[in-house]
């Protein structure tokens, strides 16, 4: 696993008396907020992010953040950090390059993706640097994992999807179908992902779902939330052998722990 | 409609500004599809690092130019394309294509919609034709900003760095001169300047493949260091030192063979592609001179 660095945007000035070599900086960072397209954005987009970190996947730094005015409440945002390193975006993600070059990657973000049923991984929200080597893989977006994009229907994706694969872009998931999904043609990753995944406690599920609470979605969602990961989770070898034919590149499944 | 069409790539320097410059075209038609890009070479349609126009490399890399000009590429080679943000495959046969592909843009790099010709193609016709034309229409090559030359500013920053001359006492950046001529007083500004009882210049020259930038350029540099050695504010043309990054196909061209030897007439001249080393130890013996002056 390498590392990934982000951008200081600016060197602002020294944080002052007493601490050598600190300085105040100004960082590049996207943010999002819940809207008619994404009703579910902070918390699809905090929980995804927090789950994908914990699992090593090259999600950028992220976090809740507020935007305090004279009155009111502080409107909450989701942002995260830029990761074009180069100060602009990159192309489209190249697919065949991407599994080809990053076979474990693809097959973790896979995997990933397949925990939080993202219905929406595109080449768009993936990026790929080939100039530099190994290539360098930064994935975001989840603004329609988990919850999905309806609003006031989070519990019922949630229930109609509980033991589906989630990101065919089939009759039950919508949206796009996983544009890795075709592409990956090697099963020697599935198992380390795997044991990742079901090293996920249940005490950081609990945590990150309670941390979006009032952020756009109800108690209620919050808890059927913690119950769906923990259920994918604990059954994610059962889901996926379940649903080996949808790995078209894939000619030989072997057995899951 | 079979009627050909394009779009025009365009490159934002600024995303708040909002101010696109061309930087390409690609045609569509029933004939087939075909791209033009600045900075390509033509033979073989590589990118030249060094061709890339300064208000793209002032805010990215070249990588990221290349990256964006192979992508859109790749996606022309296909016989369909898929939709970047996900929907149905369209064949390179259908006008759609062109469409799709203009979905493909993103922040400071994207696809507008050009325009079409009245009439189709002739059969045999080739887009690639078109594009040329197309090209040497929309796309302004003769840009005439400076370009920079990050090999040339990594390599340069690298030698000060190796030969510990930017932390020596005297050496400065961005350093002023004034020059009379006449009744009239000129500011030269150089690069960087070295103050030892004795003042040495150093001016980056960046070579690029437009010949008229290029002229302006070695005429610009060639001229300051004339007017330094004139007005005795350096003592000799060995105390300038005009840096550039010349590799070996380069020097080849007339052009550029003829633009060293201009600056070799007014300052010492180091091509950083092979004198770098030269270049650090001859700053460390100016340096060490100065400690114990």
């Amino acid at each position: 696993m390498t590392a990934h660095f982000y951008r200081i945007a600016k060197k602002v000035k020294p944080t002052g008396v007493g601490v050598t070599d600190s300085y105040y900086v100004e960082l590049s960072a996207v943010a999002k907020n819940n809207g008619p397209n994404a009703p579910y954005c902070i918390p699809n987009e905090f929980i995804a992010g927090e789950i994908g970190r914990f699992l090593g996947l090259p999600i950028p730094p992220m976090g809740l953040m507020a935007v305090t005015g004279t009155s009111g409440p502080p409107d909450i945002w989701f942002a995260s950090l830029d990761f074009n390193f180069t100060g602009v975006n990159l192309p489209p993600a190249d697919r065949d390059a991407c599994v080809k070059q990053l076979p474990s990657l693809s097959t973790g973000l896979i995997i990933f993706d397949t925990l939080l049923i993202n219905c929406d991984r595109h080449r768009g929200n993936l990026s790929l640097d080939t100039s530099v080597t190994p290539h360098r893989l930064s994935v975001f977006d989840h603004s329609h994992a988990l919850f999905g994009f309806t609003d006031g229907q989070g519990e019922q994706r949630l229930t109609d999807l509980r033991d589906k694969l989630g990101i065919s872009g089939g009759v039950f998931t919508h949206g796009n179908r996983h544009c890795l999904l075709d592409k990956l043609d090697t099963f020697s990753h599935f198992q380390y992902w795997v044991d990742r995944i079901k090293c996920l406690p249940d005490f950081f599920i609990d945590d990150i779902f309670d941390r979006v609470e009032n952020l756009g979605i109800t108690a209620t969602e919050i808890t059927v939330g913690k119950d769906f990961i923990k259920h994918r989770r604990s059954n994610i070898v059962q889901i996926l052998d379940a649903h080996q034919a949808e790995f078209k590149g894939i000619t030989q499944w072997g057995a899951l722990r | 409609m079979n009627n050909p069409r394009y779009l025009l790539a365009k490159f934002i320097p600024d995303l708040s500004r909002m101010e696109p410059r061309n930087i390409g075209v690609i045609v569509w038609s029933k004939n087939g599809t075909a791209a033009r890009f600045l900075a390509e070479k033509p033979a073989t349609r590589e990118i030249d690092g060094r061709s890339i126009p300064g208000f793209i490399t002032n805010v990215t890399n070249q990588q990221s130019y290349k990256q964006w000009v192979g992508f859109w590429r790749s996606e022309l080679k296909g016989s369909v394309i898929e939709p970047v943000y996900g929907g149905p495959s369209v064949s390179v046969q259908d006008s759609r294509f062109i469409d799709v592909l203009k979905e493909s843009g993103r922040g400071h790099f994207i696809l507008e919609e050009g325009g079409f010709l009245l009439d189709e193609l002739p059969l045999g016709a080739d887009a690639g034709e078109l594009a040329d034309y197309l090209f040497s229409s929309l796309i302004d090559e003769t840009v005439t900003e400076d370009t920079k030359d990050p090999t040339l500013q990594q390599l340069t920053d690298q030698v000060l760095a190796k030969s510990t001359m930017r932390s020596t006492r005297g050496f400065s950046s961005d350093y002023l001169v004034e020059c009379n001529l006449g009744k009239a007083t000129d500011t030269l500004k150089f690069n960087h300047a070295f103050q030892n009882g004795h003042l040495s210049l150093f001016q980056k020259v960046s070579l690029p493949r437009r010949s008229s930038v290029l002229e302006k350029n070695v005429h610009s540099t060639a001229w300051m260091f004339e007017q330094v050695v004139k007005a005795n504010i350096i003592d000799s043309r060995e105390r300038g030192f005009a840096l550039v990054y010349v590799p070996p196909e380069q020097m080849q061209e007339p052009a550029v063979d003829n633009a060293i030897k201009i600056l070799d007439s007014v300052a010492s001249v180091y091509n950083l592609y092979n004198q770098e080393e030269e270049l650090v130890s001859k700053l460390k013996t100016l340096a060490e001179h100065a400690c114990t002056e």
